[in-house]
């Protein structure tokens, strides 16, 4: 009668996504590794698993919307965590698309360059995994935001310093590679490092919310 | 008779009440969104209704009834009653203080029960508890909104589950505020039974309240109430819920008629208060207070000089002024004359400041206009300077092409000449065929020197003496083109016989060309012909 459920359904649905989005990010780290190390078995395993995420986070974003609007009565914050949940997808497909990148275009890295774009995955990743704990607490404990999210910045900052060692060492150092073998490397350090920007803007985006929270 | 003056004051005064004062009790809970606005509309009047209702019943089934404020039959108090609160609402929104419709009746009863009972001093308790009202509600609200915030902290309780129970919570609230500001004000009505001696049936308690909730379907009360929401549409669930939590609490507690519009300001502020710690909320509060003062007191005052004048019209055994009236009136008259003073005061000063402001501005415009010229003459002027430097720098070209060109004809000139040298061994044929040729050479250099100079000379006068030309043109149309050249010459200065040079006349012709420039200039004997044409 009183929709009790209903409400309940909306904060797991929440805690769902995020759950998906942070597996999300192990299975587009693990793909790395696998398509690095050329475990191709593994990787192909990996873009199967990353699809059925996908579906399921767009499902889950589908339904919580729908909630939001007809369950609950927030009056500013609704539309805050509406953006949340948009900058969080577009992670999610930055994820999706970068992993299908590696499978489509089959970029020639050296092995040389296994650690570097390892290490650079990780800073990446780990960025994605550092608001993820930040946004579920915004529902929960605002407060404690700030501590967590500035260490999002900290990994986007480590993830672009990677991503431009790369990008030195293929320009300054490889001149065995050609110029558009150069060009690709470069193009793929990019999309990884951009997914350690868009967790930065999830960042962002979860501090201006906590401000206004608190207003 | 007086059942229907009584329903006709009741009505009245509900009316008023629903247009000042509850339009923020339904305008505050809008920005939840919780329900249609004529939804909440409706049943925080049904509910208010059955606080009234409730009140009522109970006063008039009770024996002993809690009167406090007297008795006294007559018209003549439903008419006082009335006048008191309608003056005292208009003069205070004249003289821009935010009148209380439910005080400024209050008042008026307590006016009217001062001059029946003799006993001003048993009403102190309630004035000041009616004064103490706006504060209470400001602080009340306040640490209510600190709790609320301090509780949520440490339950824990998640953003959703929170919102779904502050549904249910407002929609408690909502009933719970009607009900018990409907209580409250069921109070007035019993007063106002009381000093009226009139004490209606149940029937028409509820056939009034009934009315009631037809209200709100008017259109002009949610112009009001919306505008009022449109300011709360900042706040948050929790300050709703603060501000009606302290209205229930002293509705409740406080068995004083209480201003909504009052309470329900001071109790926004003192939620804001707690947030921010904003010096303005205070100011709020502070205006709240003044305005039940003045709506308090003013009434009271009014309606006690009133009666006091219908006696002294009535009785026909004295004719004495009572001394206190004067004097109450006098206080009335001369409150009422320093407030509109203060206040012209004030609005003669901002007029003053507007006017300084608004001639600040002009002087600036005007002069931002005068530099814009200035920068436009002083433009025009360098332009004009630049036409000139390119003209006299085009005239130096023209000179050393000139130059030039001569140094060439004479080269030539002398390399014929050379071959004078051997003139003795010429045959008579060469010699006139030598004088031929430079003959022929010089008359040559002749003419087209005055070619070059009419095309050099004449493009050059006219562009730099281009205004000279203008005037002469619009002064002297019927002149013709050749008197016009020899105007600009002598205006140029130069003499006759370089004139003729140029124009390839003979000096005779010269004169009488100057002759007839004269005539037709229409000089004087004594008029010198070149300062008048530099003159121009």
């Amino acid at each position: 009668m009183f929709k009790r459920n209903k409400i309940s359904k909306l904060i797991s649905d929440i805690d769902s996504y995020f759950n998906t989005l942070d597996k999300a990010s192990s299975i587009f780290q693990e793909g790395v590794r696998n398509y690095l190390y050329s475990n191709k078995e593994n990787f192909n395993t990996n873009l199967n698993d990353m699809s059925r995420t996908q579906d399921d986070l767009s499902e889950l974003k589908k339904e919580m919307e729908f909630a939001l609007y007809t369950q609950t009565s927030l009056i500013r914050t609704r539309s805050d965590i509406m953006r949340l949940l948009e900058k969080t997808r577009n992670i999610a497909d930055l994820l999706n698309e970068s992993l299908f990148q590696f499978e489509i275009e089959m970029p020639l890295i050296p092995s040389d360059l296994n650690p570097d774009f390892m290490k650079l995955t990780e800073f990446s990743i780990l960025a994605v995994q550092s608001i993820i704990p930040a946004a579920k607490d915004y529902f929960i404990e605002p407060d404690m935001i700030p501590d967590k999210i500035s260490r999002a910045y900290y990994y986007e900052k480590e993830a672009t310093r990677f991503s431009q060692n790369i990008k030195r060492t293929v320009f300054h150092k490889m001149d065995n590679l050609k110029l558009s073998e150069k060009f690709h490397l470069r193009y793929f350090a990019l999309h990884i490092e951009n997914i350690a920007k868009a967790a930065e803007n999830v960042a962002d985006q979860l501090a201006v919310m906590v401000t206004r929270r608190s207003l | 008779m007086q059942c229907t003056m009584f329903i006709l004051t009741v009505l009245f005064f509900t009316f008023l009440f629903i247009f000042r004062e509850y339009s923020v009790l339904v305008g505050i809970f809008l920005p939840v969104r919780l329900m249609k606005r004529v939804k909440i509309g409706l049943l925080s009047f049904l509910m208010f209704s059955a606080g009234v209702t409730l009140s009522l019943y109970n006063f008039i089934g009770s024996e002993h009834q809690n009167a406090i404020y007297g008795n006294e039959t007559g018209n003549h108090v439903m008419v006082i009653v009335l006048t008191c609160t309608l003056i005292t609402v208009m003069i205070l929104n004249y003289l821009k203080i935010k009148p209380s419709s439910v005080l400024s009746v209050l008042g008026s009863i307590i006016g009217v029960s001062i001059f029946l009972e003799k006993e001003p001093l048993r009403f102190t308790y309630p004035l000041i508890i009616s004064v103490l009202v706006p504060i209470a509600v400001f602080a009340l609200s306040m640490t209510l909104n600190l709790l609320f915030n301090m509780v949520l902290k440490k339950t824990r309780i998640n953003l959703l589950l929170l919102s779904y129970y502050m549904r249910y919570a407002v929609g408690i609230i909502i009933v719970g505020t009607s009900f018990t500001v409907g209580f409250n004000h069921g109070l007035l009505y019993e007063s106002y039974c009381e000093i009226t001696g009139y004490t209606p049936d149940i029937p028409i308690v509820i056939i009034i309240a009934s009315s009631v909730i037809l209200l709100p379907l008017i259109k002009n009360f949610w112009n009001i109430t919306e505008r009022f929401a449109e300011g709360c549409e900042d706040y948050t669930l929790n300050s709703i819920v603060s501000v009606s939590t302290a209205i229930i609490l002293l509705t409740s507690l406080v068995h004083i008629p209480v201003t909504v519009y009052g309470c329900v300001k001071s109790g926004i502020s003192g939620a804001f208060f707690a947030k921010k710690h904003d010096p303005s909320n205070l100011k709020t509060v502070f205006q709240e207070t003044v305005s039940t003062v003045a709506s308090l007191f003013f009434s009271a005052m009014l309606s006690y000089l009133l009666l006091n004048i219908y006696r002294s019209a009535n009785e026909e055994e004295s004719k004495f002024i009572n001394v206190t009236v004067l004097a109450i009136a006098a206080l009335l008259t001369l409150s009422v004359i320093f407030i509109s003073y203060v206040k012209q005061q004030k609005n003669d000063r901002r007029k003053t400041n507007l006017l300084l402001y608004s001639k600040q501005q002009q002087i600036y415009e005007h002069s931002r206009a005068l530099n814009e010229m200035e920068m436009k003459t002083v433009l025009s002027e360098n332009q004009l300077l630049h036409a000139t430097v390119e003209l006299k720098r085009k005239e130096a070209m023209n000179i050393a092409l000139g130059i030039c060109e001569q140094k060439e004809y004479l080269e030539s000139l002398k390399k014929k000449t050379s071959r004078l040298y051997e003139y003795k061994k010429m045959t008579d044929e060469e010699k006139i065929r030598l004088y031929d040729e430079i003959n022929n050479s010089v008359s040559q250099r002749l003419s087209f020197d005055h070619e070059i100079d009419t095309i050099y000379f004449s493009s050059q006068a006219e562009s730099l003496h281009k205004d000279f030309t203008i005037k002469l043109n619009d002064r002297f149309p019927n002149l013709t083109q050749q008197e016009k050249r020899l105007a600009t010459l002598l205006c140029l200065g130069f003499s006759s016989k370089y004139i003729s040079t140029l124009m390839n006349i003979t000096p005779k012709s010269v004169e009488i060309s100057r002759y007839r420039l004269r005539q037709k200039l229409k000089l004087g004997k004594g008029d010198n012909l070149v300062s008048f044409l530099q003159s121009l």
